[in-house]
């Protein structure tokens, strides 16, 4: 019997109505209230600048838990207040927490450029007399000499970084709303990773209701499951770490490599089996097609391409046996796979553009016919959306001006076609690519290595202020999936854009205050913050190595680059799509296998067990919707008890380190 | 139209291999092959959206 053709579209919509657990049904509310903000801005704040010491001092800011912490604190406040939390505002407080512990990080460049001017690397590469004033100021300045950044001559590189704060929440809100609209609603591509961090919030909601469901205890066995995971495989290296010079590892972190094992059979090939088993709880959740085809394209890459094809006609040629995983990898990648995964990027944004001309033509059929299915642009009502060409306008604004300030202000001299390309043509494919590969996979696929360095080796730009600026080489696609989780809630869009335009101000003050603070303490780096003067001299070493690195005009890297091997990525890719759709068979399987084309089986082992699990086990016994609706809750209250473990952890080790033993 | 994808997409792929194996896989002949073969997908979806009969 001959295979009925499902298209692409049918495909996906049938995907995205499994993850969507509610059914699509769902009414809109705002998640932003007073309490919400100022709960954020409170536990936000409290956290900050603990997120920044222990970046300094251990290197792990821990700020992945803090939004989790924030939102149990907020939900058991509800309980003993005899009030109820919706899953709006946990989901907004998630958002605004995570936010606000994360913004520390962005004034760290202010901190770091005053330690690197005055570097003797900088020195001796020539590069501290040449960093522009808009970056930090000059090297004897008050300023640094008194470690404030509370001070005048800041004023050029604070406004400027403020500037461009500002422009830059304008593009990434209004493309990442226009991408979201195209690949969500249009396309109706799942977002498999979407409702787990939906979920989450969802579940903890019910937990202040007076009817718990099966949220509650679903993400209660996620919970704790992610506790004892995460003690294994994050608390006992890290506790033993402390009082032992060398840790205990029940599992050894973060692989072990069988690749010496098998380059008997399979020379050239990589085998590193991932320890990270919380990695099944994500093969639960993505589409199990994917996984499988993921597997089989990687098995190939490592067992018969490599081995039989690329090494024996030499394009492998700088293996040699004994290299572990690292330097296989290194060597094969500066080989071919680097071209090949170029062009093999490349084709998902043509493939993306092929299957979305078509529904854009077939668009106004559909809203004529108001369906609201696939091909149809229509909102559902009450989630607050914006018109389209409003969004549009909004980032040709922010770029625009963007340009103008780089190009007048910051590099009068390097060639404006370079910024234009990058903003105009680079980011939106770039940024597309980025959204069908979150739409799909859940995570990104598309990088095209050394991009700057090819760049300024073209534009023939030699002067070094080039490398200071922020290039319009973006990437939105990855904030489509966060519209999609605001969906998942039945979130409005507008609250959450009122909210983040609302904590910013808040937050650059308090983060450069924080800063202020934090470096008035004790010179960074110092004794005070092990971690900084550990690794910031040898940063700085890096740094002054790439950017003088095409001094002379040779990169090791960018030789790797080889057009032949970039079009054979592309152009074996696309016959894979193409007779894979002649075959009718699911346009998943291009994607799992364009995936797993050039990576290492042993490091999907734990999610393809995941997979298995749960395709032959989970649903035969909860069955398929019942499952579906489980496993992000599921995945949802593991991450939360990882992140808890690894919070924990990481506070033990600090105090411990603060403890001086006096030997009397 | 359907008939015209697969026939392009089947001329796509050949070529290619035949790019890799007799012409050195320079990548004008893959780039040409890829061409044809972005042409026969088009088409493909254009047909799939817009032409095809529903059962």
């Amino acid at each position: 019997m001959a295979r009925e053709r499902v298209t692409q579209a049918e495909e996906w919509q049938v995907w995205a109505q499994r993850y969507d657990i509610d059914g699509g049904i769902r009414t809109f509310e705002s998640g932003l209230t007073l309490k919400v903000f100022l709960g954020a801005l409170f536990v936000g704040l409290l956290m900050m600048p603990g997120s920044i010491y222990l970046t300094l001092v251990s290197g792990q800011s821990g700020a992945g838990a803090a939004p989790w912490v924030a939102v149990i604190l907020f939900t058991e406040l509800a309980r003993r207040s005899f009030t109820t939390a919706r899953r709006q505002e946990l989901y907004m407080l998630l958002g605004l927490t995570g936010a606000a512990v994360g913004s520390g990080s962005q004034y760290r460049g202010f901190i770091w450029y005053a330690y690197f001017i005055n570097t003797p690397q900088a020195a001796s590469y020539e590069i501290a007399d040449k960093i522009p004033f808009w970056v930090v100021p000059p090297k004897g300045a008050i300023a640094i000499a008194e470690r404030s950044l509370l001070h005048m001559d800041w004023f050029w590189p604070i406004a400027i970084f403020l500037i461009m704060k500002l422009l830059g929440e304008i593009r990434y809100i209004s493309a990442g709303y226009f991408l979201f609209r195209l690949t969500a609603d249009m396309e109706r591509l799942p977002y498999p990773m979407a409702p787990i961090e939906a979920q989450g919030a969802t579940a903890l909601a019910e937990t202040t209701g007076r009817v718990e469901t099966w949220r509650w205890r679903v993400f209660s066995i996620g919970s704790m499951a992610g506790l004892i995971w995460g003690f294994i495989y994050i608390g006992i290296p890290s506790l033993t770490g402390v009082m032992m010079s060398t840790p205990i590892q029940l599992l050894k972190i973060p692989f072990i490599d069988f690749t010496n094992v098998i380059e008997e059979i399979a020379p050239t090939g990589v085998f590193a089996l991932s320890t990270d088993f919380g990695q099944m709880l994500t093969g639960f959740v993505l589409p199990f097609p994917i996984i499988m085809t993921e597997l089989a394209g990687a098995l190939f890459t490592q067992f018969i391409l490599n081995p039989r094809i690329l090494y024996p006609l030499e394009i492998l040629h700088q293996w040699r046996p004994g290299l572990d995983v690292r330097g296989t990898g290194l060597y094969n990648g500066l080989d071919f796979w680097i071209s090949f995964g170029m062009g093999k990027s490349f084709s998902f944004a043509f493939v993306g553009m092929a299957a979305s001309i078509p529904m854009l033509l077939k668009f106004r059929q559909a809203r004529r016919e108001q369906t609201g299915l696939s091909g149809s642009l229509q909102t559902p009502p009450g989630r607050g959306d914006f018109p389209l060409w409003l969004m549009g306008l909004l980032w040709l604004f922010g770029m625009g001006i963007f340009i103008y300030i780089v190009h007048v202000y910051m590099v009068p001299n390097f060639p404006l076609v370079f910024l234009l390309g990058f903003a105009f043509l680079y980011t939106p494919v770039n940024s597309y690519i980025t959204a069908r590969t979150y739409g799909i996979l859940g995570r990104d696929l598309f990088e095209i290595p050394y991009l700057h360095e090819t760049t300024f080796i073209l534009s023939r730009y030699e002067e070094i202020d080039i490398w200071f600026v922020h290039l319009p080489d973006e990437d939105y696609g990855r904030g489509t999936q966060s519209w999609r989780v605001l969906e998942l809630t039945g979130t409005t869009f507008t609250s959450n854009i009122a909210a983040r335009l609302l904590l910013m101000p808040v937050l650059i003050v308090s983060g450069i205050v924080v800063w202020h603070f934090i470096w008035k303490v004790a010179p960074i780096p110092s004794a005070q913050y092990p971690f900084a003067q550990t690794w910031w001299p040898l940063y700085a070493t890096n740094e002054c190595l790439w950017k003088t690195s095409l001094r002379d005009g040779n990169s090791q890297m960018l030789q790797a680059i080889r057009g032949t091997y970039v079009a054979a990525g592309f152009t074996s890719s696309m016959a894979i799509y193409g007779l894979l759709w002649v075959a009718k068979m699911p346009s998943m399987w291009f994607y799992g296998i364009a995936g797993g084309i050039g990576a290492d089986p042993g490091m999907m082992l734990p999610k393809v067990m995941g997979a298995i699990i749960g395709r032959f086990y989970m649903i035969k016994k909860f069955g398929l919707k019942r499952w579906f609706m489980f496993n992000p809750v599921l995945a949802a209250g593991f991450t939360c008890g990882v992140g808890l473990i690894g919070m924990g952890t990481v506070a033990i080790a600090l105090v411990s380190k603060a403890v001086i033993v006096k030997p009397f | 139209m359907e008939k015209l994808a697969y026939l392009l997409i089947f001329i796509g792929a050949t070529f290619w291999i035949f790019s890799i194996f007799l012409m050195r896989a320079q990548w004008q002949p893959q780039l040409l092959a890829a061409t044809i073969l972005i042409v026969g997908i088009i088409i493909a979806h254009v047909w799939e959206e817009l032409f095809r009969e529903k059962k």
